[in-house]
């Protein structure tokens, strides 16, 4: 019998007495854990008695990419903490695979596969099978050579992971900015000003970045009703508005990003930072979708220097990464590769902030493009600041879409019109996409608002931002 | 398995169908003029849903619900029916396996009288029964039995089709099945396929991935014992395993006294397949499934990595190890396999009519077919979510339809595919029109870039291989022979391509001779390019050819060129306001339009077998239309003579435009499934291809600007009218003029009832002449 949500409110507090699941000191009895969907494996048959052919699909959890200190301290009780779920490479004492196979039986959810998604946050409770080694993927995945013909062949040997294996009685998915969530709604949420102030002054930048950033970190793919992220014809994501900070040379990309990761780590919940050298795209071959850093769950923030890129010839390994860190930038999703040549793009709905100089500008596009003059002195962020602005941005994304009024849309296609033929006489182009960049940006003014529908300011300071933005780079 | 002798007849008189078949099996009389040289009975289930319709059974369903089961009655049946059968074979037909066999059944009948005669070898006997009981309970999956087995003695194979597959017969159920159970069997994902239908014979669509070696597999392992000389025989059914038998159950020897005979065995081919589910068949943000398919004896080599395919077959359990570590790590979780009993290859290329088509996707393909405009239809079904760029859509369609490709009797060949470039400022859409076309509606296509990320290139290279010895390797052009190859950034592409490409463009080949290596390889594609201009944007004051950076003569070889230019024009940019609002404003929770919207959708699948079935069509130039193609030739490159001098137009009126308008004329005829070209197609190629001439001539663009519409219509006819002298004109004329000019019927119809308005002309009751006053 599977729990109901009933049963789980019904625990109470008695739900932080769970044991959390730990790698190194396994529990028998139930357990709970918290991750992401990393892989999803090919639903597997129990014979549990001759009659009754039990199927279920099992899921790969692995950890909630690069989660930031104090989300952790938040997701689990102080009980608990040496013993959480989640687990962070630096603070690891061994490096081992902390992923769990989470087996969900259809039988428990109406017959039905779990409504989970791949790169989905889940919370999970279960009982955890003793003594049960298994593959870390099922043998059908790898059975290949192992025929009737190829099983006279003794040297066929699969590899075998030990992997954990829970059979979830309950579960449900989390949101990273819903779950980081305060209780109660702060009484005066600081301006769209006062948050770019604030940062400005905690990265010792100037104040048109920071509200750059600020409108990155704002950024929330727009949705349909069936969940999936809203695609525009220009192979971008609604909502969503990625962010190139233009920076001096090489080494100004490296000192900026040393104070991005130490700011932005006190307010975001999982901020990434992967190295643009030998990064591996996520794959899937011979049946295991092998982790990448590009595997990201939603509300992540990507942290990219294109900086590191070298000059010269691409191998074909790096012009694969690069190809798919532009989409990832530009579009909001991510290629995935599967065998036979498949190639499915998955939507990546992060928050991307990417530091390039004028040589690797090109490199990696975003939706918004500024030059950073960072300054020399030493960071000033609080941390009730931090707190502030979290709680904040935690507010504001978990809001309902953003609704653009019909009068606001009417007087936008007039700016358009208007500032399409002033930069024809200037011999300047405006086209499509900015009018898309200036209505997106509208609407993340509107979410820094807290509000539920885009006023004509928003739309006025939209355009100020932009022309700002462009100014900057000429 | 009967047929209804008459269609009068109330009672239907049955008779076998399988019999002739069975009689040749019998015969070993292979199918010569099929080159099928093995024998094989495919029972359809409509042939039973026919039995029980007469017999008020349900063996259909039955035999769908279990078909591993049935396969074993009915082949137990044909092996009755076989032994019922004269033999019509001659000595000659009779060879090693026939005597052998023959031989074991003198063995196993004199056994029997033996066993009949001697009570005491009963007894025996019953020991030995007693034994093998023994073995197994001790060996239960080995299946090692003295009996001679059935399975040893067929050769033949017997499959059970699901609905909606004939089978290799002809079709007799048909007549006698009741209409709802008549529907095909249609194909599922690989998810769709789940424990309830463990054991049911299911029809799967997916993608091989992967495709192994054909080898033999032991079916039934013969052993001859040294002891006492007994033939054993072991039965080996989809196991993954097989323990030889190494001690004889006859003699019970203690020894191992088995061995096994080769010759005597029964191999069958076997070949594992690795099917994946396609991309639209993957749920958002879940990984696609796949699974193995076994195929056995004639279903090897049908597929091959690549193929998308509909497979019917048992889906079955199967114990990850019989035995061992891994058979007591798995505990008692199974894998599922695929036993294939049918497979069918779809369409690799353009020109593969899906032969598995459903109803639904019939009466789509109608309903597109004789709808009012066809062609405007499915050129809006071209990259829908791109604003305007109509005439650009309809090139595009008409470039995956293509012409005839014609062999003159002197063996020249005149291609059929055609060539398209869109040229034209950053930020146009050109990349998204082309992705969209190649990656979505093209079946075989390659997208590359003109720079090439490989060292081949587009054309060809020579490469050495992994052992260091040379190697041939074809480029994007040739990797996308038979079909569309869209090359983004056409003008930046290498010096050594950009002279190879020139022959690939009109002779469709790639002749390489390099390092010894002389070779000419097909590359009968058709180019989509796009170019940007050399200077960011595109300079008006500058010829095509300068802009792009391009030789004339390779831009020539494009049956069309488009520029497309982000120009000053307020309807255009209102529209396009509109468009990006609308874009914004349809999203969020309350946008409950997008159903609505996908309901007018055509799916990409019943466009591309529209396309397909539009190119199986060879549209001819009918005599009438011929004079009418060359008057029009002839006054197009009059009037690109007398533009040429007065105006700096940068295209000129060849006979390979004359090609082009033929192939474009001959897409269009067979995107309305007919066989000859109509006036009505040539005068919409030539207005496609004024089209393009226009976007590129900025003479047109001053016309535009000091002109309306319906003034430059009318001035087609008052020119036309001075030129002939007349002002008396056929109205069909002046319509033809007209949309040849790349105005649509509905502008000519404006124009007329304006300008009969003013009065300043007049058109006669039967509409057929036009006076001008």
């Amino acid at each position: 019998m599977s729990l109901t949500e009933a049963d789980w409110r019904s625990l109470g507090d008695e739900k932080s007495t769970l044991p959390c699941f730990d790698q190194d000191t396994p529990h028998s009895g139930v357990v709970r854990c918290l991750g992401m969907v990393q892989d999803m494996l090919a639903p597997e048959y129990d014979h549990t008695n001759n009659s009754t052919l039990m199927e279920r699909t099992p899921l790969v959890i692995a950890p909630i990419p690069q989660t930031t200190p104090w989300f952790q301290e938040i997701m689990y009780d102080s009980a608990h903490r040496d013993k959480r779920l989640c687990w962070d490479d630096n603070n690891c004492a061994e490096p081992a695979d902390p992923k769990v196979v989470a087996n969900f039986f259809y039988d428990q959810y109406e017959h039905q596969p779990p409504k989970l998604r791949l790169n989905e946050v889940v919370e999970l409770v279960g009982v955890m099978e003793q003594d049960v080694v298994m593959e870390d993927h099922h043998p059908r995945e790898t059975s290949w050579k192992d025929t009737l013909i190829s099983a006279f062949d003794a040297e066929e040997e699969e590899e075998m992971l030990p992997l954990p294996r829970l059979q979830v009685l309950w579960y449900r998915t989390l949101d990273l900015d819903q779950s980081i969530l305060p209780p109660l709604q702060m009484p005066n949420p600081p301006s769209n000003e006062l948050v770019a102030s604030a940062l400005s002054r905690a990265l010792s930048i100037d104040t048109l970045t920071a509200s750059a950033i600020w409108m990155a970190l704002l950024s929330l793919a727009e949705r349909k009703p069936c969940g999936t992220p809203r695609r525009t014809p220009y192979a971008t994501t609604l909502g969503c508005a990625s962010l190139a900070i233009l920076l001096p040379d090489a080494s100004a990309c490296h000192q900026f990003q040393k104070r991005l990761e130490d700011v932005l780590s006190s307010i975001l919940p999982s901020l990434v930072t992967p190295l643009l050298k030998d990064l591996p795209t996520p794959s899937k071959k011979s049946g295991r979708l092998a982790q990448s850093p590009l595997q990201l769950p939603k509300g992540a923030t990507v942290l990219l220097n294109a900086g590191e890129i070298q000059p010269g010839p691409l191998s074909p390994q790096g012009l694969e990464m690069l190809q798919a860190v532009q989409e990832l930038t530009s579009g909001h999703q991510v290629p995935y590769q599967f065998d036979g040549g498949m190639r499915i793009p998955f939507e990546a709905d992060v928050r991307i902030i990417v530091l390039c100089t004028t040589e690797t500008k090109s490199l990696l596009p975003c939706l918004l493009q500024i030059k950073g003059q960072p300054g020399l002195e030493p960071s000033d962020g609080s941390e009730s600041m931090c707190q502030t602005i979290r709680e904040h941005l935690a507010h504001a994304r978990s809001g309902p879409p953003i609704d653009l009024p019909l009068q606001l849309l009417t007087d936008a296609q007039q700016d358009f019109l208007q500032r399409r033929q002033e930069a024809r006489l200037r011999n300047a182009t405006v086209d499509e996409m900015a009018f898309h960049r200036w209505l997106t940006l509208t609407r993340l003014i509107a979410r820094g608002r807290r509000a539920q529908q885009a006023a004509t300011c928003d739309w006025a300071s939209a355009l100020q931002l932009d022309d700002a933005m462009l100014s900057s780079l000429s | 398995m009967m047929v209804p002798t008459s269609e009068d007849d109330d009672e239907i008189r049955r008779v076998p169908c399988y019999l002739p078949h069975l009689q040749r099996i019998h015969d070993r009389h292979f199918y010569e003029e099929t080159g099928n040289h093995a024998f094989v009975i495919e029972v359809p289930l409509d042939e039973l849903d026919a039995w029980d319709s007469v017999k008020g059974k349900e063996l259909a369903i039955k035999a769908a619900q279990n078909t591993v089961r049935y396969l074993e009655l009915f082949a137990k049946v044909v092996d009755t029916l076989l032994n019922t059968l004269t033999s019509h074979r001659n000595a000659q037909t009779r060879d090693a396996i026939d005597i052998l066999h023959d031989q074991r059944l003198q063995v196993v009948q004199q056994n029997q009288q033996q066993q009949e005669n001697n009570p005491y070898q009963n007894n025996n006997n019953i020991e030995n029964e007693n034994l093998q009981e023994e073995l197994q309970q001790q060996r239960p999956d080995h299946g090692i039995t003295e009996e001679f087995p059935p399975t040893l003695m067929r050769r033949y194979e017997i499959r059970i089709l699901p609905r909606g597959r004939n089978g290799t017969l002809p079709p007799f159920a048909q007549q006698v099945v009741p209409k709802d159970r008549t529907a095909t069997a249609t194909a599922n994902s690989l998810r769709e396929i789940r424990s309830h239908a463990m054991g049911h014979l299911v029809t799967v669509q997916g993608l091989i991935v992967r495709a192994s070696h054909v080898q033999p597999s032991v079916a039934v392992a013969t052993y001859s014992c040294d002891a006492c000389g007994a033939e054993i025989y072991q039965v080996v059914q989809n196991a993954r395993e097989f323990m030889p038998a190494v001690r004889c159950p006859s003699c019970k020897s203690k020894h191992e006294t088995l061995h096994l005979q080769t010759r005597g065995s029964k191999f069958v081919k076997y070949q594992e397949l690795k099917l994946q589910e396609l991309p639209q068949q993957v749920p958002m943000g879940h990984v696609p499934r796949s699974m193995s398919v076994y195929c056995h004896g004639e279903l090897t080599r049908l597929a091959q990595p690549g193929n998308v395919v509909t497979i019917d077959g048992i889906f079955l359990p199967q114990r990850i190890a019989e035995s061992g570590y891994r058979a007591l790590k798995a505990g008692l979780v199974s894998t599922t396999f695929l036993q294939a009993q049918n497979i069918v290859v779809h369409q690799k290329s353009l020109d593969e009519v899906d032969q598995q088509l459903n109803e639904e996707m019939e009466e789509q393909i109608q309903e597109i077919a004789q709808s009012p405009d066809p062609v405007e239809l499915l050129a809006s079904q071209i990259a829908p979510e791109i604003f305007g760029l109509e005439d650009i859509k309809r090139a595009l369609l008409l470039q995956l339809v293509g012409g005839c490709t014609r062999k003159l009797p002197d063996g020249m060949r005149i291609r059929g595919d055609i060539h398209i470039c869109l040229v034209g400022d950053p930020g146009v859409a050109k990349s998204q029109l082309m992705k969209h076309v190649v990656q979505s509606l093209a079946p075989r296509s390659v997208y590359t870039t003109g720079k090439g990320s490989s060292g081949v290139g587009l054309t060809a290279a020579i490469t050495k291989d992994l052992s260091n010895e040379l190697a041939l390797e074809g480029g994007a052009l040739v990797l996308a022979d038979r079909g569309i190859c869209g090359i983004d950034e056409f003008d930046k592409m290498d010096e050594a391509d950009r002279t190879a490409i020139h022959e690939v463009m009109e002779q469709q080949t790639v002749s390489i001779a390099k390092a010894g290596i002389v070779a000419t390889l097909n590359a009968r594609t058709a180019v989509l390019a796009a170019a940007n201009p050399l200077y960011g944007r595109y300079h008006r004051k500058k010829s095509l050819s300068e802009n792009i950076n391009l030789p004339n003569s390779l831009i020539s070889r494009f049956d069309l060129v488009f520029l497309l230019l982000d120009v000053a024009n307020i309807d255009r940019d209102t529209a396009l306001a509109r468009h990006v609002t609308s874009v914004h404003q349809n999203c969020g929770v309350n946008a409950t339009d997008d159903d609505e919207e996908e309901k007018k959708t055509i799916p990409p699948h019943v466009l591309r077998e529209y396309i397909a079935r539009a190119r199986q069509h060879q549209p001819v130039m009918p005599p009438d239309v011929a004079p009418y193609v060359v008057e029009a030739y002839v006054t197009l490159r009059q009037e690109n003579h007398r533009s040429q001098k007065t105006s700096n137009d940068q295209t000129a009126m060849t006979a390979r435009q004359l090609l082009s308008i033929l192939r474009l004329s001959q897409a269009l005829a067979r995107l309305r499934f007919s066989d000859y070209v109509a006036r009505e197609d040539v005068d919409e190629a030539i207005r496609i291809t004024n089209q393009s001439k226009a976007s590129i001539s900025d003479d047109d663009d001053k016309t535009r600007r000091t002109s309306d519409v319906t003034s430059r219509i009318f001035g087609i006819i008052k020119d036309y009218a001075a030129q002939v002298d007349s002002n008396v004109i056929e109205f069909k004329l002046w319509e033809a003029m007209a949309l040849r000019k790349g105005f649509t019927t509905q502008q000519l119809q404006a124009t007329l009832e304006e300008y009969e308005s003013l009065n300043l002309i007049h058109i006669n009751d039967s509409r057929t002449q036009v006076t001008i006053f």
